[in-house]
């Protein structure tokens, strides 16, 4: 059954419908909520909240990309759990090192082992900048970058203007380039900036 | 409103910036792209900051896809909560809505239909009206004439030869025909029996002052009224004087005719088809909310 005809079923209140959807969508969405809100757990319950709060209001999707609208959704969402819980701050490279051992990454087997040890490395250093970055920022930074959405869809996902996505993008990366050069010497030379 | 007033206070090194990342975004329209690309030729450290722009998007886009923990599928006691906020009956409306929707198409359907026939019915009837009242003159001129003639209460005020002199000065007025003829002879009729209703209370005056109790008195019958041209032209004898004049009413155009009882029905299954439909139509748009 494609992705037009289960929408359909599940707008009219069919749950197996919908869990068809969420497994189809669920990494994507779990991806952007852990590089926005930084932490497994806080990730998991912003990415639930965001498919039941989808299930709910499966009415207002009136066409176009429901990824983007799912999308839209678990950024609110991530919104939602900073306001509702204190975001701890990252202290050391040993905390996210712990963290990036509890999310099972999808990467590839044929680095070897310092390659690998490099890219963990890099990784670290670039989701501290990403944690240290303001939210909207952040944010835009990650459905740029990480995700690969392009201005016009940003824009329709954060419910803002161009100009603010442009704004809030080259803001973000400029802060994010200010701070991997500060710890350049904890990256491999062909990742330096 | 803010967008614009921050792009007023923006910096020429904050357009210059946005205008680098928009162009690593390939998000720049073409002739600013070209102008762009002319002053990259040309400034080797735009060139090295556009480097360095481009080596972090690709750093940014190699971060490692993380796989969900778990399962987020809604189960029981997700639904539940689902529940909780109202959505536990969704089958129902969602069943009911498309009855619903026909129910309301059929309605109108059927309403439109009885307002067709109604509007139909009722121009049909005027138009027999009119073409009964063309197809008769003598009887639109004796309307025309009827209502020249003076009212049955005038008539009564007036003496018959002030009737009669009415009637022909509003005669001479339009075209005579058999029916003013008619109208003459009527009023001739009025004075007979005018003077037959003055006998007769004569006579009855002169038998009340006599003594009571006179067996062999007998008061005279009463004076039959004499038969006139008008009894024998017209079989139909009038009782009363004023009766002579009084004829059945044409049906005006305006008048309901009797002949269509029907049109009635229609109007009645109008109101009720209306409000079938604003019932069937409430009823679909609160599904229509539900879903």
């Amino acid at each position: 059954m494609d992705e037009e005809a289960l929408i359909v079923k599940a707008q009219r209140g069919d749950v197996q419908a919908f869990n068809r959807l969420v497994i189809i969508y669920q990494d994507a969405v779990y991806n952007v909520a852990y590089r926005v809100a930084g932490e497994p757990d806080l990730a998991a319950d912003a990415t639930q909240e965001a498919f039941i709060s989808a299930f709910h209001n499966l009415g207002s999707f009136k066409g176009g990309s429901f990824k983007a609208w799912l999308m839209r959704i678990v950024t609110n969402a991530c919104y939602d759990e900073f306001r509702r819980r204190k975001r701890r701050p990252l202290s050391s490279l040993d905390e996210i090192s712990e963290i990036n051992e509890s999310a099972p990454v999808l990467s590839s087997d044929e680095l070897g082992p310092e390659a690998h040890q490099q890219q963990a490395e890099l990784v670290a250093a670039i989701e501290r900048c990403l944690h240290d970055l303001p939210d909207d920022q952040r944010v835009a930074a990650v459905l740029c970058d990480v995700e690969g959405y392009d201005y016009n869809e940003i824009a329709e996902i954060m419910s803002t203007s161009l100009g603010t996505v442009k704004s809030r993008i080259s803001r973000a990366r400029s802060k994010l380039r200010d701070c991997l050069q500060g710890m350049r010497e904890l990256l491999p030379i062909e990742y330096r900036l | 409103m803010l967008d614009f007033l921050k792009a007023l206070f923006r910096s020429r090194a904050d357009v210059q910036r946005e205008r680098l990342h928009a162009y690593l975004d390939n998000a720049l329209p073409t002739e600013e792209r070209r102008q762009f690309e002319q002053a990259l030729a040309d400034d080797s450290a735009l060139q090295a900051a556009l480097d360095d722009l481009r080596l972090l998007k690709m750093n940014l886009s190699r971060l490692p896809r993380v796989r969900a923990p778990r399962s987020f599928a809604l189960n029981a006691t997700v639904h539940g909560r689902a529940a909780v906020h109202g959505r536990h009956r969704p089958k129902t409306a969602a069943r009911l809505y498309p009855i619903m929707q026909g129910a309301v198409a059929l309605t109108a359907f059927f309403l439109v239909l009885a307002v067709v026939v109604d509007l139909s019915t009722g121009r049909a009837a005027r138009e027999t009206a009119v073409m009964t009242a063309a197809d008769s003159p003598m009887e639109s001129e004796a309307v025309a004439l009827m209502e020249a003639a003076p009212s049955p209460a005038e008539s009564r005020m007036m003496t018959a030869p002030e009737m009669t002199t009415t009637i022909e000065a509003k005669a001479e007025e339009g075209e005579m025909s058999s029916g003013a003829m008619f109208f003459e002879e009527t009023a001739e009729v009025v004075v007979e029996s005018e003077r037959l209703v003055e006998e007769d209370a004569a006579l009855t005056q002169s038998a009340a002052d006599q003594p009571h109790g006179g067996v062999d008195s007998e008061a005279p019958p009463p004076i039959a009224p004499a038969p006139s041209a008008m009894s024998t032209a017209f079989p139909e004898p009038a009782s009363e004087p004023e009766a002579a004049l009084e004829l059945t009413p044409l049906p005006t155009l305006d008048q309901p005719s009797a002949a269509t009882p029907g049109r009635s029905l229609w109007q009645t299954a109008q109101i009720i088809l209306g409000a079938i439909l604003a019932v069937t139509l409430t009823l679909t748009l609160y599904l229509r909310r539900r879903l």
